[in-house]
């Protein structure tokens, strides 16, 4: 009875962690410009690469410039914050990540805004850029310009903006003390296991199947670790922002 | 015989195991509890945000739709009603409702294209959309913690924990179908 409930929560557990929605798993971000549809021509690229790099030297605000081809029947709100939590695009902490995202074959485009420049540049803001400078060059296929300008808006827009104050963390500390006294009791227990049991003096110490099964349960501290690959720095966002189409 | 220990350090031992594990399950419950609960007042500080886009939203079309009394005052009476919500159920119930009220008014300014003409009626429409977006994100968020937080309730030997410590299952936001997508503010057409 009990080993069926448990193999069916196991099975629910899986379940639940299975997606369900069209985003699709764009890998890590190489840079900060990643063009998957080859619009940009190198120079391009490495230009806007380049000018998002400098900013970011001044300013820590990181600008993630991404093309696809298709959302695959994604909405491009979703995919865009699926894609910044993905990558993290911003600072730990201070969420200060913009992203661009413009899906070609779908012909829209989002500019995705961290929670910690929510402030300064505004949905409002955003959408000005999106409707005034985005639209009007996509719809002469001035790709490069579009994204160009857009950047330039954005960090213009952006310059000035105070730094979000980072809130101290408290807890990594106690988890890892804590861990540290479990294992040292662990080994204690061990070893007086071990002990009332001369027929082993060496082997029986640590040979897994008991106290890795103990352990599994115990581990579930931060999953929040998880690093974001690539040159974003574990920002995330909450839907600010605003959409278009062209 | 030979004796390495004496019993009772075999005793505290399994009791500081038995202990240890007990303490780290609480914890972490307590841990996912607050976060749900912390999710959940992030998704209240969006509805606040609509919630005090709406009246210069209303303001600033009131004039040109002088005969949508009905629409107004179903969006007057949602307000009111969110206000004076107590639980976050009822709050919930009437975020929903506001929600209602508030599509149909945009599905009523469809008939006033000179409305969406107007500068201030385009700001307010972009705050609306973004504003809209985040409560959908948000609320994606918090269904994903209560995910999280159930699935760990029920589970085995968390669950015996859980239901010592009064640990109970969280409600799933249930959206009216199709709001899991914000609302499409579009002015481009």
């Amino acid at each position: 009875m009990k080993i069926k409930n448990i193999v069916i929560s196991l099975i629910l557990l899986l379940l639940s962690a299975t997606p369900l929605v069209a985003y699709y798993d764009l890998g890590t971000p190489d840079g900060y410009v990643n063009d998957y549809t080859n619009t940009l021509t190198q120079e391009q690229a490495s230009a806007l690469e380049s000018k998002i790099a400098a900013f970011e030297q001044e300013s820590t605000n990181e600008i993630g410039v991404v093309i696809i081809d298709s959302l695959q029947g994604d909405y491009i709100e979703h995919f865009a914050v699926k894609l910044f939590e993905e990558w993290g695009i911003g600072k730990e902490r201070k969420d200060n990540g913009v992203l661009i995202l413009v899906a070609m074959s779908d012909r829209q485009m989002r500019i995705e805004v961290g929670y910690g420049l929510e402030g300064s540049l505004t949905d409002v803001e955003a959408n000005w850029i999106v409707q005034n400078v985005m639209v009007p060059n996509f719809k002469e296929n001035r790709y490069y310009e579009g994204i160009d300008q857009s950047v330039d808006k954005i960090i213009e827009i952006t310059k000035g903006e105070f730094e979000v104050p980072e809130d101290e963390s408290t807890n990594s500390s106690i988890s890892l003390l804590s861990i540290v006294l479990l294992i040292i009791l662990i080994v204690i227990i061990v070893k007086i296991l071990n002990r009332r049991n001369p027929s082993c003096k060496r082997r029986c110490v640590g040979t897994g199947s008991r106290s890795t099964s103990l352990f599994s349960g115990w581990g579930g501290g931060d999953s929040s670790s998880d690093s974001s690959g690539g040159g974003f720095g574990g920002g995330s966002s909450g839907g600010g922002g605003a959409s278009g189409s062209w | 015989m030979k004796k390495g220990l004496p019993t009772w350090a075999i005793i505290v031992g399994i009791i500081v195991v038995v202990g240890g594990f007990f303490l780290s399950t609480h914890n972490r419950l307590v841990k996912g509890n607050e976060e749900v609960d912390n999710q959940w007042a992030q998704v209240e500080s969006q509805y606040q945000r609509r919630f005090d886009l709406i009246p210069n939203l209303v303001e600033s079309v009131k004039g040109a739709m002088s005969q949508e009394t009905e629409v107004f005052s179903k969006i007057a009476d949602a307000r009111t009603r969110y206000s004076s919500a107590q639980t976050t159920s009822e709050k919930a119930e009437a975020a929903t409702e506001v929600e209602g009220a508030l599509s149909r008014l945009l599905v009523v300014m469809e008939n006033y294209p000179e409305l969406k003409s107007l500068d201030t009626v385009k700001t307010l429409m972009s705050q609306l959309e973004g504003t809209e977006n985040r409560i959908a994100v948000e609320r994606q968020r918090y269904n994903d913690q209560v995910k999280v937080f159930n699935s760990d309730v029920k589970t085995i030997p968390t669950k015996w924990i859980a239901s010592m410590f009064g640990f109970e299952e969280k409600a799933y936001f249930e959206s009216v179908e199709g709001s899991e997508v914000a609302p499409k503010v579009d002015l481009t057409k």
